[in-house]
């Protein structure tokens, strides 16, 4: 068994999307993984795999990467499980790494639990923020991830025992830092699979997807609506602007009793409660039981005529005003 | 007859968690443990494919022992049978150890055609170990999946897979991971729960497992809790946002662009 | 399984009450969800298609169905406790066959009927006459505030009867809506449980035949108390139900709402209130489970179950005017349920028995020296 003292290098799985462009999210994580490596004294390497992966290089040399490992083959134009785990896990053998980082992504959370389960080592997933731990006796150093655990509720710290240190990390977390270190070394590796072993046949030609619409408790961004609207007229905007912006519509309990809505899109106590990247209450008074509801949003904007309504206390933007004219102008800009 | 095992996990409520201070763990009386929400879209998926195909449906879940009242709510909503892997050295499992017991279970039971999984647990939320059981087992994990047919040996689903959708084929044994829009998780009936109380459970612990020698919840598991705590309460900003109407309307404007929410493409009309 | 029918409860029931409140309507749609959970036939023989459960069961899957729709509750309660329940325990086999499984389904809805406009607490004075004729008896009379009046499909109905012979007394029929000469009244524009759609019923020459007569003849009497002490309990639980949640909602209600700088909850003057209503629910629910305990031992329950009744309706009725009063003005208006709770409660003190009449069999049993 190798040594975890053999251990080196802050690796991070550059992942390309649709097959034209670096991940945000990847580059938002190298940002990060200099700073490990700076602190580790080791070294940051993008692992990049794709096809005719030579042109995303320029774009990587400019995150502050020491080293760039990729492999470009036609049969990496999709991200393909048995396929790109074989290729990356070979390289992990290979080169050894201590840390490895991953963009929370459809391909990027498979990946890394599959090639963590081959390492058998240890994965965390969706880290907030990672630290040095220099505490563990071994002169060793661990990376410390902090997670959300318990919808959100706690926050634990986790350690790896084992190497390399693996975790996957969701876009925002940290910020894309630009800087170009002198001579970025790029490695390329040749691609090597025998792809007779595929055990999921794809039948036919596959077709551009259609978004399933979600649940009121997964959507990012949600319009509320309550009884300042006064009028079903008013409250049918806010189906076209949620329509117009992707968004999910939901709303008081008011609502339903007018019968502008229906009832399960109720938010709060007795219906649903949200955990949205945005939210905007349009005429919404801010009774508790629907405050609740969407406590658990990242950022909420609240409209209302009465300045001294309680949804303002709940809310991160505040505005006075009639929420059938805000409403309007929205609209205006989004159907133009 | 296709043999159907439906993996589920019994998770603290979420809602109004406290963490007790001097040792940073949760504070676990008073709080209601309940099957993770995930689960019973899976549940219904196995239990809908049995309507289908005839066959039989197993419910497992590892965990400790009053993990047992998580298997008779599913055997109340219809499954027949139940199997409780459960062992004090099973205990502090991280997803590599479950999925390490997991193989071993399964290693076990042999004969098995569809492993059903939700998404994720409410509380780890790690969401790794259908992908880490389809490593540890060799068999296909199909993912994001809203039909499924079978015929003989040769599952046939529709599925999204990163930007595309596609119709796809393997052979059984398959691993399903089962979203939560695709089905709506019917409700106990008061029969149902009647008779699961009569209902036997399978027990499986360290011992009953082939190779056990890997298996160590607390000493073998990679990664370690060190801390727990509770986040600190976010304080809302309530700025309030100045000037005319129109002004308003562009801030607004600005603060939505700030979380990604553009106008959309919706057709011809924008060309 | 109280989690189970609150979930169930949660997500099924609580989108509709509202609605048939304010609609006065009762849902097909819901009576088809409750039919999946077996609702219909809570207590009924497996082989007649119900789950076969204790009395215990069944309080709390009344209570439960309650707590989020009162009206629905009702429905339910009257349903299994004086529809089925006295099919079940006097109904021959042939009756037994015939409608069991159709009642247990959910797919006919059945219910109880005494009251008559010159009698409600006066059980005795009913003046429905079914005069024996042949095979048949002819039915005449009216029947008012029939609980399921304008849903059922076959009724309990208590009627005087005369035979050709001369004999005289009390019987218990099996009166079907599709009978000639059976009329539904107008649905009654009631205070509270607004979803039940509460008819008058009149019966005008309706030939029932005497195979619809209930146990033997003369035990009308019988039947009619003994199944009003069975739906005393399922009224209880119900009002349990409504209790609890208004309870539920003065506690979260009171955390939240900020008056001085302060959580309401932090005055005695509300807190004291929130003591006092959980204390008063949980004795309440203790007397329930006791008396569907001595049911499923078959032991007496007369008293027990008036007791019940009477005080989980008092305490009931308290705690909806209570956490009206902890919410304050929001209380008052439709955005928020307390005001249902409120409204709907008040009958539990009235039907099946009024709380006088609860007092009056207690004291009745105490002094006949069951005490």
């Amino acid at each position: 068994m190798t040594e975890i003292s053999e251990y080196k290098d802050v690796w991070v799985f550059t992942e390309i999307k649709d097959h034209e462009r670096v991940d945000e999210c990847a580059l938002e994580i190298l940002g990060k993984g200099r700073e490990i490596a700076d602190q580790l004294n080791e070294s940051l390497v993008a692992i990049v795999l794709a096809l005719d992966a030579e042109q995303y290089i320029p774009v990587i040399k400019e995150h502050g990467v020491d080293k760039i490992v990729y492999m470009s083959h036609v049969e990496l134009k999709h991200y393909h499980e048995q396929i790109f785990t074989h290729l990356v896990f070979n390289l992990v053998e290979n080169h050894k790494p201590s840390v490895f980082l991953f963009p929370s992504t459809e391909a990027g959370d498979a990946l890394a639990a599959r090639v963590a389960y081959r390492c058998r080592t240890g994965l965390v997933s969706d880290v907030l923020d990672i630290e040095i731990n220099e505490e563990s006796g071994l002169n060793l150093r661990n990376t410390e991830a902090f997670k959300p655990a318990y919808g959100g509720n706690i926050n634990v710290k986790i350690i790896t025992k084992t190497r390399p240190q693996m975790c996957t990390i969701t876009r925002g977390t940290f910020q894309k830092q630009k800087s170009k270190k002198k001579d970025v070394e790029v490695e390329k590796v040749d691609y090597a699979y025998d792809t007779s072993n595929i055990k999921v046949k794809i039948v036919g030609t596959p077709t551009r997807k259609d978004k399933p619409s979600s649940k009121l408790s997964d959507a990012k961004f949600v319009i509320g609506g309550g009884h300042g609207l006064s009028s079903k007229e008013n409250f049918d905007k806010l189906f076209e602007l949620a329509k117009l912006t992707n968004g999910q519509v939901g709303g008081t309990r008011r609502p339903i009793i007018d019968g502008w809505m229906p009832e399960h899109l109720q938010i709060g106590i007795s219906g649903e409660a949200i955990s949205s990247e945005l939210y905007i209450g349009f005429g919404i008074s801010g009774a508790i039981q629907h405050v609740v509801g969407i406590s658990d949003s990242k950022t909420i904007i609240a409209i209302n005529k009465d300045p001294n309504a309680r949804i303002f206390d709940a809310a991160d933007y505040c505005v006075i005003g009639d929420a059938n004219e805000i409403l309007n102008g929205l609209l205006d800009y989004f159907t133009v | 007859m296709v043999k159907i095992f439906v993996l589920i996990k019994q998770v603290p409520d979420t809602h109004n968690l406290q963490i007790n201070r001097a040792s940073g763990t949760i504070i676990r009386e008073g709080i209601e443990n309940v099957i993770n929400q995930d689960d019973f879209h899976a549940l219904e998926f196995g239990l809908n494919l049995k309507e289908k195909y005839g066959g039989e449906v197993t419910a497992l879940t590892m965990g400790p022992p009053q993990a047992e009242s998580a298997l008779r709510e599913c055997l109340a909503m219809g499954v027949d049978k139940a199997i409780h892997v459960c062992d004090p050295i099973f205990a502090y499992s991280d997803t590599l150890q479950t999925t390490l017991v997991l193989k071993e279970v399964f290693d076990k039971i042999k004969d098995y055609d569809l492993i059903i999984t939700g998404t994720k647990t409410s509380d780890s939320s790690t969401g790794q170990v259908p992908y880490q059981l389809s490593e540890a087992l060799d068999i296909p994990l199909l993912t994001d999946i809203f039909s499924l047919d079978i015929k003989k040996n040769i599952v046939a689903c529709h599925r999204n897979f990163g930007h595309e959708s596609q119709n796809v084929e393997a052979e059984l044994p398959v691993l399903l991971r089962v979203g939560r829009h695709y089905n709506e998780p019917r409700h106990i009936s008061l029969l149902g729960i009647k008779n699961a109380f009569e209902a036997e459970i399978e027990m499986t612990d360290h011992a009953c497992l082939n190779s056990p020698d890997c298996i160590d919840g607390n000493m073998k598991s990679p990664t370690r809790v060190t801390k727990t705590e509770k986040p600190e309460e976010m304080k809302r900003k309530k700025e309030f946002l100045k000037g005319s109407t129109s002004e308003k309307v562009q801030k607004l404007i600005e603060i939505m662009q700030g979380h990604s929410i553009e106008k959309i493409w919706i057709g011809k009309q924008h060309l | 399984m109280r989690s189970s029918v609150r979930k169930f409860s949660e997500e099924v029931l609580a989108p509709v009450a509202p609605i048939i409140d304010r609609d006065a309507e009762f849902s097909w749609d819901t009576a088809k969800e409750l039919s999946k959970i077996n609702a219909w036939g809570i207590q009924l023989p497996e082989k007649y298609g119900g789950a076969d459960l204790d009395s215990i069961s069944y309080s709390i899957t009344i209570e439960e169905i309650s707590r989020i729709c009162a009206s629905t509750g009702l429905t339910v309660t009257v349903h299994n406790s004086v529809g089925a329940y006295p099919i079940y325990k006097w109904g021959s086999e042939e009756q037994k066959e015939k409608f069991l499984p159709d009642l247990a389904s959910g797919n006919k809805i059945t219910g109880f009927t005494w009251t008559e406009p010159n009698a409600g607490s006066d059980a005795s004075g009913i003046e429905c006459l079914a005069v024996e004729d042949g095979d048949d008896f002819v039915l005449n009379g009216s029947k008012i505030f029939v609980t399921n009046g304008a849903i059922a499909s076959v009724l309990v109905v208590g009627t005087r009867f005369k035979k050709e012979n001369g004999e005289e007394g009390m019987t218990a029929l099996l009166v079907e809506k599709d009978m000639e000469g059976y009329e539904i009244g107008t649905k009654e524009d009631k205070l509270g449980m607004r979803g039940n759609p509460t008819t008058s019923l009149y019966f005008n020459n309706v030939r029932v035949p005497k195979e619809n007569v209930l146990g033997k003849i003369s035990d009308g009497f019988k039947i009619a108390m003994q199944t009003l002490d069975v739906g005393r309990i399922g009224i209880a639980a119900q009002a349990l139900g409504i209790a609890q949640a208004a309870y539920e909602h003065a506690v979260e209600y009171s955390k939240g709402r900020i008056q001085f700088r302060k959580p309401i909850s932090n005055f005695q003057g509300v807190s004291f209130k929130l003591a006092e209503m959980a204390t008063n629910i949980d004795a309440a629910r203790l007397l329930v489970y006791r008396a569907a305990y001595l049911k499923d031992n078959r032991e007496r329950f007369t008293k027990e179950s008036a007791m019940c009744k009477y005080y989980a309706s008092k305490i009931a009725r308290k705690a909806t005017q209570e956490a009206l009063q902890v919410h304050g003005g929001y209380g008052y208006m439709k955005d928020l349920p307390v005001e249902r709770y409120y409204r709907d409660v008040k009958v539990t003190e009235i039907y099946e028995g009024t709380s006088e009449i609860m007092k009056l069999i207690i004291a009745q049993q105490i002094l006949r020296g069951n005490i």
